[in-house]
């Protein structure tokens, strides 16, 4: 099981990628993922849209679309770990952080070990709780 | 997840409320057109399918209208509302997913980033009853409305909440109909399921929203059940932000784990309501999945073709349609947006008709995401 930030940079594929590499880096892997999320995904739409409004539709971006969906850094998290098990995407403030937690919970005999990965006010929120 | 029912749906689709929808989709209708607005707007592909209901407005605020109205609906058809409004609202938890959020919000300038994201429609459910139980939202794309189900069953087998709305809700967005526009997924015909046609999707919008509690807390209020929630199993592909594992192998794993948490055997299984969308690459690779889950596979069929590919409302409203399908011992036909057959490459038995299923017992519902996030839901008969 896997505890991952909220975006620490603008873009969800640096968070992403960021969170996936501190992970890897530290040898951690297992078999699901729990992502939760403010805002991964509106400010990609954002940019998407400005950026189709500038070229016109038919010239924007296809590569920068699946980056508007808010569970893109997960998709990218379990690519890079190879987890291949249950990936949830939790959007929102607090509740989604408690919920990524009770969801894990959920799945008797599939959680040995919790890691998670986060800014320095969440991981005092999620540790205060753990 | 023993114990847990669906006690009550609502739906908006491009075919109309969840009665119309069934009705229609038994009928084979297709909602998916041409939208001369959209075409002068510059769409290169202007074919969709689109809810068209006085009580939507087209703006910012489409996505949380179809959210009330929908939970309205589901409340309304569990017996749950009264003049006086929803009793036990202390205890009532909503559970939402979408891909898009409130899309327009982003299409137009002058709005904050709170204001669209995916949160707000399970805040809209819960602010239009005053309701005090968990609120969440699942940002799971296309397979958001199976997570959102089986989240809210486990919360309420948890005792987290009496009631719980769940589901999913994603209005119209422009921002995705250029998106999959771009990326070559969109089929110019309309969406074509699992036949030889298939060139690719078509992007609908809508939601879907069940009412989901304990048999128990049910029958003591006089409810009655619609399905029973059997089992959600998940699994990741781990290969590619867009493209599914070729083999199925992703997809079969989801299927596998939704039967074991239902403790149900692949020959129970009397139709699978299929992810379908119409890609080439996606309906062979559900197709090889399913062979190799069931040695025997049951009849498939998409309702993509019907109401387009509805996002993070996907399996939310098909959660509905199989609640219908299992309370009328019916399977759906495949819609196709445009004449097409059956695929016999896929080597699976495509429901070109209804069929009379008295004896559906069980149904699978698939959705896949973006990501490779993989979902199987399994509903039950009561």
């Amino acid at each position: 099981m896997r505890w991952i930030s909220p975006p620490l940079t603008g873009a969800s594929d640096e968070a992403a990628t960021w969170a996936a590499e501190t992970l890897a880096e530290a040898g951690l892997d297992g078999p699901a993922l729990y992502v939760a999320t403010p805002d991964a995904g509106s400010r990609e739409a954002l940019a998407f849209w400005a950026v189709a409004q500038e070229t016109g539709l038919a010239l924007a971006p296809p590569a920068a679309f699946p980056w508007t969906l808010a569970n893109s850094p997960t998709g990218r998290i379990s690519h890079r770990l190879a987890i291949t098990g249950p990936c949830w995407t939790f959007v929102g403030g607090d509740e989604a952080w408690d919920e990524a937690l009770l969801a894990a919970e959920v799945h008797p005999g599939l959680c040995v070990r919790m890691h998670w990965v986060g800014d320095r006010l969440h991981l005092e929120a999620v540790g205060a709780r753990a | 997840m023993s114990g847990i029912v669906i006690s009550g749906v609502g739906a908006l689709t491009a075919l109309g409320d969840a009665t119309t929808t069934w009705e229609r989709l038994l009928a084979g209708r297709s909602a998916v057109q041409r939208w001369e607005d959209l075409e002068q707007e510059g769409f290169g592909l202007p074919v969709a399918a689109r809810v068209v209901d006085d009580r939507v407005p087209d703006g910012p605020q489409r996505g949380r209208t179809l959210a009330r109205l929908t939970a309205a609906a589901a409340l309304s058809d569990a017996g749950l509302l009264t003049p006086a409004g929803l009793p036990e609202a202390s205890r009532v938890g909503v559970f939402v997913g979408t891909t898009m959020g409130e899309s327009a919000v982003f299409e137009q300038p002058g709005f904050t980033l709170a204001e669209g994201g995916g949160h707000v429609f399970a805040e809209a459910i819960a602010a239009q009853w005053g309701l005090g139980g968990p609120v969440r939202t699942l940002g799971t794309a296309c397979a958001a409305g199976n997570y959102a189900v089986g989240l809210a069953a486990r919360a309420v087998a948890a005792g987290r909440c009496d009631i719980a709305l769940a589901g999913g809700v994603e209005p119209f967005s422009r921002i995705a109909l250029v998106g999959f526009g771009r990326m070559r997924a969109m089929a110019p015909a309309g969406c074509q399921p699992f036949t030889s046609q298939r060139r690719g999707m078509s992007l609908g919008e809508g939601a879907g929203i069940v009412v989901i509690e304990s048999a128990l807390h049910c029958a003591r209020r006089g409810g009655k059940p619609l399905a029973v929630v059997g089992g959600l199993g998940l699994a990741a592909d781990a290969h590619h932000p867009t493209a599914p594992l070729e083999d199925g192998s992703g997809m079969a794993a989801a299927m596998t784990a939704a039967l074991r948490e239902a403790d149900n055997a692949p020959s129970t299984i009397g139709w699978i309501s299929a992810h379908g969308t119409g890609t080439p690459r996606s309906d062979a690779a559900e197709s090889l999945a399913i062979r190799s889950v069931f040695m025997d596979p049951p009849p498939v069929s998409s309702i993509k073709g019907a109401i387009g590919h509805t996002l993070g409302a996907a399996t939310a409203i098909e959660a509905v349609i199989a609640s219908l399908a299992l309370r009328d011992g019916l399977i759906p036909p495949n819609v196709s947006a445009a004449p097409g057959v059956p695929d016999p490459e896929l080597g699976i038995d495509v429901v070109t008709t209804p069929r009379e299923a008295a004896g559906l017992a069980w149904v699978m519902s698939n959705g896949f995401a973006f990501g490779g996030l993989n979902s199987a839901l399994i509903l039950g008969r009561p």
